[in-house]
């Protein structure tokens, strides 16, 4: 007999454990993309019990079931449309009321219930008592205890599952909402239940509700129903804003009047949590300890990162030479060798940076800490026209483009995600310093410091006028408000983090490798061909694009050796260095390539100066074009973004030379 | 009836508590309040302000909800 | 009056933090400023005679570093000035004191540890005098206080749950 199937979905509040305990079900066994059209994360594994095969799906992490964001829609759509056999609620245990909430929305859909009550331990070491039999009569439902980071309580609960699988029966409570609502939600029903062609996947009781209830997604969703008419006849006779507030409290009327049956609290004590938010968000203390926490994130970043990255660096370098020296024909060796190792390496090199970068991103997330910098950073964030949450993202944009972007998903409201995403490219990520220290090193002797650190201000400078820019133009509106959760501080699990790390990095190696490599063999056709020049020469077609592009390029002071520079920046930044150095026939070492850069008349202090800042804020690299478009899941943001940037490298490129040389520099 | 419907909730001081009697807030904030557990009824805390002063570290239903004095100041009161 | 009693209660029970802070956090503090001294000196002066004391006390010049060592210590001495004026919950600044400077503590050795590869496996010529001494700063080895401080935490710094506070003190 073959393998039975059940499929589960995990739904709850954020950060209840949901992740944790997906993992300590599934294990290895998981597959991580994204729900189809939206760039919300979507996680399915597997996992093999007692002759079952369970698939498991973790659903986002949500209050509610309204259409307040994309994270409900798609949670809510998930369990109606696809009809998992059975729904499970993760609950924190150390915080019913807000957790049965959702319980309450959940019960509507209609769907197999099952709730699992996790962070035991937490409640029971402060001293709650949880009656479960009490609380399964209550709410008619299975209840399950869990302490997901322990990993208690898994087989009882794949029991259960399987328990409940074999029963095959639906029951449940539902919410009154007293007469005069009850009233309504039949009269809508009635109608709904006259378009015969309707979708029956949805109950009608929950559509009637949802509808009375403002639902926009749910409206959009029976507008091409025959009744639309009827219905909207009957929602506009009533006052919604009052229906809304009395809907919500009659759920929480619900729960209260159960509570109290199901558990005790124990009296309030200082929690541990409680202390450490006493300090960190003390009102003078906050800030310095927010700043030297996220300087201790850089250091770990960037110096812990460096042997690593030095040994793909000299994994990369040998084995070109390996395959330069082995291959035939010339061609292809100068392909594989050149183009494809040359370009992907350099891109490889940061793969150290951005695992660690998404380690501690998840760190932060699981402590809890997260929710702490968006709420210190909001009122700074919000006079720029953006939120609290987009902090954390520009500030990884320092480390590296890529992951920054890829942080913004934390972000619910799309304009501000928006916004997010098109400023994090200004912010000057690890692989334009070596630009700087190579440029102002050479012109700028002692004061080098000063114009890097120059260099910096001017990104972040332009991030914030961007934000403000785009706010008042094409993306209009004031940032969504800000109402958040800030959750008990948690003890991280390496392995959650660990996994957190492997998904999104291993994520940015396939999605960006595909496009740079594309890119990379792009511009190794254009440095090679016509076969037989010297590679990136002037009469290769990159050389013959670099000059016709270079009286574009002249009112900001770059001849085209420069121009073919900046082209070849487009794959990465790190290679502009590199290219400056064949074309200046200087190899890698860096000394000789400052010698002739100094002994070139075409670059003067003032041209390099404009080159830095035209490097800072044209194109990031083709993998922040890849993961823009990705995250946008729009061709035309993505090119917004592209010709956004160039446009204000040229400008700020322009006024930095031309006025440089009116004022006689 | 009138004088309490004067009192909002930005005027709570660290460590006050009080009730709602009505959230005044419009659009899709207001759903977000109410799916927060800010309805009428319910008990608040003010626990303490961000460190610039502006949003807001409230205690409701047991657990910490963060919102702008924007909306706070939106939001009915009776202390208690 | 009733509540004026139960804090010269908590006033006692805060006995140990209040202790521990003081001798952390002053260390913290003072380490801190020889280590931004000497940060200073080095750009602006050359060295003198701070020099041989900070390289006694391991004291690298490193001003971001300093300034972190100066932070932690505030936060003791954050903690000290609140438990005095018997605010029982200054001993939060105690525990987070003690967290931070075991994260820094923490941050301080994986670097040291990119360091060490650095120095023995990649043999690169900036490492080339690389020891683990080069590395053990005011940093990692005044966290050794706090690990230890970390690990007794319940049993000598949390006083009994009886005697503990409850909701009306969390208001003043
Ligand atoms: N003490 C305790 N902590 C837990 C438990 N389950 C999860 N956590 C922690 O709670 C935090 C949030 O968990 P996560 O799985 O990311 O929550 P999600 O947002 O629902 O996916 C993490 O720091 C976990 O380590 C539990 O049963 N007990
Ligand atoms: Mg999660």
């Amino acid at each position: 007999m073959g393998n039975r199937e059940i499929k589960i979905a995990l739904t709850g509040n954020p950060n209840v454990g949901k992740t944790t305990l997906f993992n300590a079900l599934t294990g290895s066994r998981q597959h991580v993309g994204n729900w189809p059209g939206v760039t919300v994360e979507k996680k399915s594994g597997r996992v093999s019990y007692k002759g079952y095969d369970i698939e498991v799906i973790d659903l986002p992490g949500t209050y509610s079931l309204t259409a307040y964001s994309i994270d409900e829609i798609v949670a809510r759509d998930f369990i109606i449309e696809e009809k998992p056999d059975i729904v499970i609620q993760v609950v924190d245990a150390s915080n019913l009321e807000r957790n049965l909430y959702l319980t309450t929305q959940l019960m509507e859909l209609g769907s197999q219930l099952l709730i699992v009550l996790n962070m035991c331990d937490i409640a029971e070491d402060r001293g709650d008592r949880l009656y479960l039999d009490k609380m399964e009569e209550l709410l008619a439902t299975p209840v399950i205890k869990t302490v997901a980071t322990q990993k208690k309580g898994i087989c009882d609960l794949l029991d259960k599952v399987i328990e409940q699988k074999e029963l095959e029966q639906h029951h449940g409570h539902e919410i009154g909402y007293g007469s005069e609502i009850e009233e309504k939600i039949l009269e809508i029903e009635k109608v709904l239940s006259e378009d015969e062609g309707r979708d029956r996947r949805y109950p009608l009781r929950w559509l009637s509700i949802r509808l009375l209830e403002g639902d926009s997604n749910v409206r959009a969703k029976v507008a091409k129903s025959p009744v639309y008419e009827n219905v909207m006849a009957i929602i506009e006779s009533i006052d919604q804003e009052e229906y809304e507030a009395e809907i919500a409290d009659k759920r929480y009327l619900a729960i209260n009047t159960i509570l109290p049956q199901m558990c005790t609290r124990a009296n309030e004590t200082l929690t541990k949590s409680d202390m450490v938010d006493r300090v960190l968000t003390n009102k003078y203390l906050g800030i310095p300890i927010f700043l030297a926490l996220m300087w201790g994130a850089f250091e770990l970043t960037f110096a812990f990162a460096t042997p690593f990255m030095d040994m793909i660096d000299i994994a990369m370098s040998w084995i070109s030479e390996q395959v330069s020296s082995s291959l035939r024909p010339d061609w292809l060796a100068s392909l594989v060798g050149d183009g494809i190792i040359g370009g992907v390496g350099a891109v490889l090199v940061f793969v150290p940076n951005i695992f660690i970068l998404f380690f501690l991103l998840s760190l932060l997330e699981g402590s809890g800490y997260l929710a702490r910098a968006a709420f210190i950073m909001d009122k700074l964030m919000y006079k720029i026209g953006m939120h609290g949450k987009s902090f954390i993202p520009m500030l990884m944009g320092f480390g590296c483009n890529v992951p920054a972007i890829m942080a913004a998903r934390s972000i619910e409201d799309e304009k501000d995600r928006l916004i997010t995403i098109l400023v994090v490219p200004f912010v000057s990520c690890g692989a334009r310093l070596p630009i700087y220290i190579l440029f102002a090193g050479t012109f700028f002797g002692r004061q080098a410091g000063t114009v890097i650190f120059a260099m910096y201000i001017l990104g972040i400078l332009i991030a914030i006028l961007s934000a403000k820019l785009l706010r008042e133009t094409v993306i209009k509106g004031k940032p969504a408000p800000f109402i958040m959760e800030l959750p008990p501080y948690r003890v991280p699990t390496l392995s959650t983090s660990l996994i957190h790390m492997w998904d999104n990095g291993f994520m940015y190696i396939k999605k960006a490798g595909t496009i740079i490599l594309v890119g990379v063999v792009i511009i190794w056709a254009l440095a090679s061909f016509p076969w037989g020049v010297e590679y990136g020469s002037e009469d290769s077609y990159v050389g013959i694009l670099g000059h016709a592009v270079e009286p574009l390029l002249e009112p900001l002071g770059f001849d085209w050796k420069i121009s073919v520079a900046l082209i070849f920046g487009l794959v990465a930044k790190e290679i502009v260095v590199a290219s400056l150095g064949v074309l200046y026939g200087a190899g890698d070492k860096s000394e000789a390539l400052s010698e002739r850069l100094m002994a070139d008349p075409g670059i003067t202090t003032l041209s390099s100066l404009s080159l830095m800042a035209f490097s800072l804020l044209y194109m990031p690299c083709v993998a922040t074009v890849g993961v823009i478009r990705k995250e946008t899941g729009s061709w035309k943001w993505t090119i917004f973004a592209v010709i956004y940037g160039i446009a204000v490298a040229w400008t700020m490129a322009f006024i930095i030379f031309q006025g440089g040389s009116l004022l006689g520099y | 009836m009138q004088d309490i419907q004067e009192i909002t909730l930005d005027t709570l001081k660290p460590g006050e508590k009080a009730e709602i009697t009505k959230v005044r807030v419009k659009g899709s904030a207001r759903r977000k309040l109410f799916d927060m557990g800010m309805v009428a009824g319910a008990e608040i805390e003010l626990v303490r302000n961000a460190p610039l002063g502006d949003p807001m570290d409230y205690r409701i239903k047991g657990y910490h909800l963060s919102i702008r004095k924007e909306e706070a100041r939106q939001i009915f009161i009776h202390k208690v | 009056m009733d509540i004026k009693g139960e804090n010269v209660e908590a006033q006692a029970d805060t006995r140990i933090p209040v202790a521990f802070s003081v001798v952390s956090g002053s260390l913290y503090v003072l380490l801190g400023l020889l280590q931004l001294l000497a940060g200073m000196n080095r750009i602006f002066i050359g060295p003198d005679i701070l020099v041989p004391l900070a390289d006694l006390l391991l004291v690298p010049a490193d001003i971001i570093g300093s300034f972190v060592l100066i932070l932690i210590g505030t936060v003791f001495i954050y903690g000290v000035i609140e438990m005095r004026s018997g605010i029982y919950e200054g001993v939060s600044y105690a525990y987070v004191g003690i967290l931070l400077s075991l994260i820094f503590a923490i941050i301080y050795l994986f670097v040291s540890t990119g360091n060490m590869l650095e120095a023995y496996i990649l043999r690169n010529e900036d490492f080339a005098e690389w020891t683990p001494l080069s590395d053990l700063k005011p940093g990692i080895y005044l966290a050794i206080f706090s690990l230890f401080a970390f690990i007794r935490w319940k049993d000598m710094f949390e006083p009994a749950k009886a005697k503990g506070i409850n909701n009306d003190q969390r208001n003043t």
